[in-house]
């Protein structure tokens, strides 16, 4: 089964490029290769992500990234698989489409272009896919490591002209689960079945959502359906078609629009659609994944309240040491790769005051890390950095428990945000006048602000 | 922007560190919290049960004295709370039995500590009102 899936969809892609050259599109560059190209391959939701960060290491490093989806990069990297998919060099500046390339053709038996996947990038744990999408996904652990990198909220997601406002996970599991196929399993206002859109269930977004209302992925209406080897009209297999399929719905007319609804990365909102107010089980309030439906704080999830959150998952072969290795002569690429993205949730070198030798102490200065977090925090791209949280959790959607990073960066996130949280005051500082400039409960000066550690 | 392999290493185990971590740590950053997080009075025992269990047993206090956002956490947040608060469990702070401030982040089983913030909230969603059946079916 899940070959066969593989199969169709390198077939699909196969299909796209030989549509595109019939077309007379000229063809698309090669891809850089070499030492310092790295080549990622998993999520649909992470790009916005994956762009920022590559902003920030410039030209030090080549991202080459495959997107099929969540549980399909773990795949290739845990079942040593080739990636065949379409392929972007996510080139400083081209944003979250990058810039599409040729890959070249690997050796037999693979004869097809493709590359050798260096990291896996997924929005879930792998055991959540092992546990529905792809039950013969091998565990994490045996030569492979889970490096954990910035938190991404996922929503359900209407039109921003629809009449909903919040939905709780009881109400979601019952949309979601029968598609209002009849009366009985229908929850206004979403009562048309062509108006409920699904994501195909290797999708990320779609199983830490199914985590959070107890529906396993493949018991969504329409989910294990592939659009592409059948025609599945709700299905959708990426970001970009979900958001495309919500606005198209409410260009139809007021009942359709009150009707559509799906499932969405925060990041990956766009104009014309906007997150539903969440009520996870046993909760007694509906919350934003911000302070409002259209702020940039992430306050709910930062402190948590709002349930549907989860850190990026890059997954990448270890050495015996645990240190991440490349699949392509670029161990020292992959290295920066993963570093970069474990940043936000580790104490600058340069401050820690002991020069990189405790653990939980990134290679990064202090100003290289303030600039990662400003890059993915930004309003286009909305990811939390992990010093900007406050509670951490430890499984798909598991407990809380709060959390104190080891640098704070909450005034810094909320400033690249371009939107300060009401009521919070964040004091700008230097190093040189920390002591008499940051007192009492925020006595730390971190990445320009004072925080309390 | 070079990278050191140890410092990976570390990363790695500090990463593991905190994965593993239960609740030792305090919410000392909701120093800068922006509203009020309150922690309600009440029965103490956590009656949670489903995905949220376990967190309960996080309250074993540590370092929580740190959180100097008490005062924003005290805040008359408290009486704009659900009255799930009055009837439930109590808010008992994460960070331990001193702490101040409490993340609010139980969000399963019957444990009524999501309710004790008001902040951010967009509404109760009611279940019985929008004719979502109870249970629900088995798909």
């Amino acid at each position: 089964m899940r070959n066969k899936v593989r199969a169709a969809n390198a077939a699909a892609w196969l299909l796209g490029g030989a549509t595109l050259a019939i077309s007379g599109s000229a063809a698309a560059a090669a891809c850089p290769s070499g030492a310092t190209t790295v080549y990622l391959n998993g999520s649909t939701a992470a790009p916005p992500l994956i762009a920022a960060v590559a902003n920030v290491l410039g030209a030090s490093v080549n991202i080459i990234y495959q997107r099929p989806g969540s549980c399909q990069g773990p795949d290739h990297l845990l079942n040593k698989t080739p990636g065949l998919e379409s392929a972007a060099w996510m080139q400083p500046g081209t944003g979250a489409a990058g810039t599409t390339c040729t890959l070249p053709t690997l050796p037999a038996p693979t004869n097809a272009a493709g590359a050798v996947v260096d990291i896996g990038v997924s929005d879930v744990y792998a055991s959540t896919c092992h546990a529905t999408f792809d039950p013969n996904l091998p565990d994490v652990g045996s030569g492979t490591k889970d490096f954990l990198g910035p938190i991404q909220a996922m929503t359900l997601a209407v039109p921003t002209s629809s009449t909903a406002t919040s939905i709780s996970a009881e109400a979601a599991y019952m949309v979601f689960g029968y598609a209002a196929d009849t009366p009985a399993h229908t929850i206004a206002p979403w009562s048309v079945p062509g108006d409920i859109f699904t994501r195909y269930y290797d999708s990320g977004t779609l199983e830490m959502t199914a985590t959070a209302i107890g529906l396993v992925g493949s018991k969504w209406k329409n989910a294990t359906c592939n659009p592409n080897t059948s025609t599945c009209p709700q299905t959708e297999t990426g970001a970009g078609g979900m958001a495309t399929a919500l606005t198209n719905a409410a260009m139809k007319g007021t009942a359709d629009t009150n009707a559509a609804i799906g499932n969405l990365g925060d990041q990956n909102l766009v104009t014309g659609v906007r997150p539903l107010a969440f009520q996870a089980t046993s909760q007694e309030c509906a919350y934003y994944p911000d302070s409002t439906s259209t702020a940039l704080d992430k306050i709910n999830v930062r402190q948590g309240r709002y349930a549907i959150w989860g850190p990026l998952h890059m997954i990448v072969n270890v050495d015996q040491n645990g240190q991440p290795v490349g699949q392509n002569n670029n161990t020292a690429a992959v290295q920066t790769v993963i570093n970069a993205f474990a940043a936000t949730s580790l104490e600058p070198v340069a401050l820690s005051g002991d020069a990189g030798t405790d653990g939980g102490v990134t290679s990064l200065t202090e100003d290289q890390v303030g600039a990662l977090v400003d890059a993915i925090s930004a309003p286009t791209v909305r990811i939390i950095p992990q010093c900007a949280m406050q509670v951490q959790r430890t499984t798909e959607i598991g407990p809380e428990t709060s959390y104190a990073p080891p640098a704070a960066c909450s005034c810094r996130f909320e400033n690249a945000t371009g939107v300060p949280v009401t009521g919070h005051t964040c004091t700008a500082c230097t190093h040189a006048n920390e002591s008499t400039t940051c007192t009492g409960a925020t006595p730390k000066c971190r990445f320009g602000y004072c925080e309390a550690k | 922007m070079k990278t050191n392999p140890m410092i990976v290493k570390l990363s790695a185990i500090a990463l593991i560190a905190m994965a593993g971590s239960a609740a030792a740590v305090a919410c000392s950053s909701n120093d800068n919290n922006p509203g009020p997080i309150v922690i309600e009075a009440g029965p103490s025992d956590d009656t949670g049960t489903g995905s949220s269990s376990g967190t309960s047993s996080s309250s074993s206090g540590s370092g929580s004295g740190s959180s100097s956002g008490a005062s924003n956490s005290s805040s008359s947040g408290a009486s704009s709370s659900s009255g799930a608060g009055d009837s439930g469990p109590s808010c008992t702070p994460d960070g331990g039995t001193s702490a101040t401030c409490n993340s609010c982040a139980i969000t399963g089983g019957n444990d009524s500590r999501n309710t004790c913030s008001s902040f951010g909230c967009a509404g109760k969603y009611d279940n019985a009102a929008h004719g979502v059946p109870s249970p629900l079916p088995m798909l």
